[in-house]
Parts: C-alpha cells; structure tokens; sequence
C-alpha cells in the first residue's frame, strides 16, 4: 500500500508526492488519487495539478489547512492500478513526415533507422496521457519506444504549428495550438486537441490511453474538413 | 446585455482584459491569469459596485487612450499612469464619469508596473472556462487571447442594480505605494530542503526587476544562486513560485504561469504580496524575507479583513450625471461603493 508524502508550496498549496514504485504505479496512484478528488474534492480545495508521480494541491488558505487537506487526501481508498487500465483508448489519426513532420529524419537519424520504422514504431505502440501542462491540453504521453528517445532541439522553433505531434527525450506530444517550441515534429494530427467550449476541455485526459494511426494526404483533409465542419 | 463603451485609438504598451482568473483548470494545463494585482483591480470593482470578479483593462507601463462611445461610470485604480481625460490630469483610486466622446489617454508609469480601468457592470468579452481574463501565451479568453489592439471596441455588461452611488472615494490607508524598493515576504517552497544555500543567498542579496518580464514571470538579476545540476522532477508550479533555473538567475512565476515544470522552487511569494509582486517594473529592487506558513496565512486574513471592512471616505453627495462637467471645471466626482463582501472568489462554476 502506497502512503502519500507531502511537502509545502506555499501557504496557499502542498505538493503531494507518491513514493516506491517504478513511475507507471506511482503516475496510476495519483490517477487514481485525482479521479477520486473529482468525484468528491475536500471543502476549500481549489485545483489539483497532476504530473508523473506529483500532485500540487491549491486550496483556500483562509478556509482550510493543508493538513486537512493532507488528512482528506490521505484517507481515499485508491484501488490497485491494474484496475485502471479500463481507461479509455483514444485513437489520433496523424500524417507523419513531410512538411507536417520536418524532423521524422533528425529522429530516424538518432534510431538508426529508416523514416518508415520511426513511424511504425511511433504507431505501434499504446502510450498512456501521464498528465497535461505547458499549455492548455498539451499532453506528456509515455513510454516512448526507447529507440526513439531524442533530445529537444537546442534552440527551439519560435513557431510549431497547432496539431504537430512531436518527441522529445522518452516522451511524445500533441500541440493543441501554435506556439514556440523545442521538440522534434514527426508528424501532424487535424483533431483539435483543445477546446474550451467542450466540458472537459480537453481531448485527452491524465490516464488515457492513445494509439497513433498514419493517414494519408487525403484522409488527413476529410478529417480536417469534417472538424471544421463540425460534424465530428 | 452589453453596449459598446470604449473605442481603442491607440493600444499602449500591453492592454489586457483580465478578472481574478480562471481557478480550477491548472490540471488541463490551464493558466490561472486574471489581473496580475488583483487588489486594484477588485478596489476599481469596488468603487463602481460592481462584483469583485468583474474584469477590467489590465495597462502595463505605458498605456492606451481610449474614446467614450457612450456615458459610462469609469474608476481608475493601480499604478499612476498619468491618466488624463479631455486633457485633465486624474489621480489613481477615483471613479468618474465620462461622455461620447470624451477621451482617456493613459501615459507611461514612473512607479510601479500596472494600471486597471474598471467599466460599471463590468468589460464584456465571452468567458472562456469561466473567466473573461486573456491568457496571452495559450490563446484563449479576453480579445481572441491577445493584447488590444487599436480600432478595438470595448463592450461593458449592464449593471446588475442602478444604485445612485455618493460622491466618495477610497480611504488613503487602504492604498498600497508602489515605490523602486519592494520586499516581497516568502514561505517555503518544494525545494526547501535541497536548496538551503540558494535560499539563504536569495534572502541576502539585493535583486533588480530584468527587463525581460511579463504576466508569465519577473526575471531578477543578482548573484547566482548555486543550484544542483541535476534532474529534477517536473510537478506542479503554485503562483508566485520563486523558480531557480540551471543559469542560477531566479524567477517569480505569476498570474500566467505554466502549469507544470522542472525547475525547483525553494520558496514561494506569500500571497498577501502577490499584488505587488505584480506592479515590479523593469529596474525596481527587490529583496526577500522569509515568514512561516502560518504568519503568511494570517497576513492574508489581515489583509482581507481590511479590504472586506473598508469604508469609502465621504465628502458631499452628489449626481454622477453632471460629473464631466465637473472635470472641466474642479475636480472629478468620484463614485462611492456600497459597503459590501469582497470576499475572494476562489471557485466557480466551470461555466457562466
């Protein structure tokens, strides 16, 4: 049984770390921690940040304490992580190299091996959405084939289009929309990874699962034409 | 139900609108924004009785000049920006009146960093995830999630109540000075058991605003702080966090802060200081004292306490209707607020 630890970030939040475990048992732990808080957060508590094996917990000092809020916290019953693997499997259609993925050869370059194989091993492997942060739904998807670990580029792009899916060290993403950026493009998605009408509004969610499918130029278009249409 | 109230003529430096923010979004990646001194910009609601949440302009350094599309109550809280309409000048901390046509025109700052505009009813944009504050770096809410631009036209919401406020404004004690010289108060961080040294050196040394700074965070130039380099682990990153990156030049994250990070943070601005953390301008000195969690809670209380029982000082009572021609000829008449609950909004529902 894992037993949370905490360390304080403030007055107004503390940071809850799971120790033991390798980092898939600790990211499902506190999954399961948040999906718990969703469904019956603590009075006062304001957002709960997730990333790999952290928690930060805001809450409303002048209301509540962080030791009550530790005391919550601590007292769910979180069930074993095996039992989340239930999550959903979202799959992201992605036309890979080209213009969409102008670094699909940097990554072949690091793999030693041929463009068409960074793909297959990008596609054929299930990653599940460790957590979201840098910017809205941008997701911090894990474990990446460790053929394909590549580090960021030293100097990063002052532009990466919206959809670019990308590697960088163990790890791969999804740019919900454009912004600066260091990380090595592959490939390109037309599904909108963000949208803050839609509750949640993210399309991807701490604990998914994600499988990347290649398209063609032309399935790439109709995706991209019946999203901007609305119709999917 | 909202009507054009202000044209933009010319933008300033970065105009922004922006509310206490958006709480509750940080595990979708979500920025908190909102007003970078949220204490202005909730006297600025204050002062026209409107809800503390209401947004506002958000002006740094240099600001715009605005022309009146209709009558509309104004208040005018924060930094000193030099503010004058139809050519006469108008002290921080006052609400006014103004007509079609007059025209606001914001100059630069000489202390602190940020000016707020409040509208009666409040600046009407689209709420996005609850909030009207623009996130410039992700995009979303305010104006498209960018600064104003100019021929911009600024919508204000109509008021809830048609109170007839007095002609008051705020009391002096209530104010802060933003001067060249601020101590910010800070409570431990994640990291304050590894970065004992850095800290130590963060609270002994004297540190100067970089220019390079915005709503995401305020750089400071100073010694190096020694820090490990190692890899530390990404997590959680509360506002105010005093980031340590490998160079050793230490950052203040604020109001549009990323979610997450791999920086350590040996110490964190205590929230009673946030706001002036917001108003540092690029040049100001800055230095650190440590509180303990428990001292920066109740600083807090105190704080609030003193916002949430302030009284609007009084002269006569007066009509608002008669205000422009007032400014012509003495001084502005100045809005009095109901005496009501300022009490910080933390959570919202995730729609309005």
């Amino acid at each position: 049984m894992m037993r949370l630890r905490f360390v304080p970030a403030g007055e107004s939040a503390v940071m809850a770390l799971a120790p033991g475990g390798d980092l898939e048992e600790r990211a499902a732990y506190l999954r399961g921690i948040l999906a718990a808080l969703e469904a019956a957060p603590p009075p006062h508590l304001v957002d709960a940040i997730p990333t790999g094996d952290t928690m930060l917990l805001l809450y409303d000092p002048l209301r509540t304490t962080a030791v009550e809020i530790e005391t919550y916290v601590s007292g769910f019953a979180v069930p074993a992580p095996e039992e989340h693997s239930e999550s959903r499997l979202i799959e992201i259609p992605v036309l890979y190299g080209g213009e969409m993925g102008v670094d699909l050869g940097r990554v072949a370059a690091f793999a030693g091996v041929s463009e068409a194989e960074v793909v297959e091993l990008h596609a054929q492997t299930e990653y599940i959405v460790r957590f979201l942060g840098f910017m809205p739904g941008f997701p911090y998807l894990g474990p990446l084939p460790v053929r394909l670990t590549t580090p960021r580029h030293e100097t990063p792009r002052t532009v990466v289009p919206a959809g670019s899916v990308a590697i960088a060290e163990d790890q791969t993403s999804i740019y919900p929309v454009a912004s600066p950026g260091g990380w090595n493009l592959i490939g390109r998605t037309p599904c909108r990874l963000f949208d803050p009408r839609e509750d949640p509004p993210s399309m991807l969610l701490p604990g998914d699962r994600v499988r990347f499918r290649p398209v063609d130029e032309a399935e790439y278009s109709r995706i991209h034409f019946e999203i901007l249409a609305g119709r999917r | 139900m909202s009507r054009d109230a202000l044209l933009v003529r010319r933008a300033g430096l970065q105009t922004t609108v922006q509310d206490l923010g958006r709480p509750g979004y940080g595990r979708f990646g979500v920025p908190l924004s909102g007003a970078m001194d949220t204490e202005s910009l909730r006297l600025g609601n204050m002062l026209l009785d409107n809800p503390a949440h209401a947004a506002g302009l958000e002006m740094t350094l240099v600001g715009p000049e605005l022309e009146a599309l209709g009558s509309l109550d104004c208040a005018y809280t924060g930094a000193d920006m030099n503010l004058t309409v139809n050519g006469r000048r108008l002290q921080p901390y006052r609400a006014f009146a103004v007509r079609e046509g007059d025209v606001l025109r914001f100059g630069a700052v000489r202390t602190g960093a940020r000016a707020y505009l409040c509208l009666r009813g409040g600046v009407d944009v689209e709420p996005v995830l609850g909030s009207r504050s623009t996130a410039v770096t992700a995009r979303i809410g305010g104006f498209e999630g960018r600064p104003l631009l100019g021929g911009d036209i600024i919508r204000a919401l109509e008021p809830a109540s048609s109170t007839t406020p007095l002609v008051r404004g705020l009391p002096q004690s209530l104010l802060r000075r933003h001067g060249r010289e601020t101590t910010l108060r800070i409570v431990e961080g994640p990291q304050v058991a590894e970065m004992h040294e850095a800290l130590e050196h963060l609270l002994a040394a004297d540190w100067t605003v970089n220019g390079r700074s915005n709503r995401v965070g305020v750089r400071l130039d100073g010694p190096r702080l020694p820090v490990r380099p190692q890899a530390w682990r990404t997590e959680g990153v509360p506002i105010g966090a005093v980031q340590v990156p490998a160079d050793g030049a230490p950052i203040l994250l604020l109001a549009d802060r990323q979610t997450t990070g791999g920086y350590p943070k040996p110490a964190v601005i205590a929230a009673v200081d946030l706001p002036a953390a917001g108003q540092l301008q690029p040049g100001d000195r800055v230095a650190f004292r440590m509180v303990a969690i428990e001292e920066a809670v109740e600083l807090l209380r105190e704080r609030e306490s003193i916002l949430s029982s302030a009284r609007p000082e009084g002269r006569s009572a007066g009509a608002i209707e008669s205000t422009i021609s007032a400014l012509e000829t003495s001084t502005v008449t100045e809005l009095e607020v109901q005496r009501g609950s300022l009490a910080f909004k933390w959570t919202r529902p995730s729609t309005e």
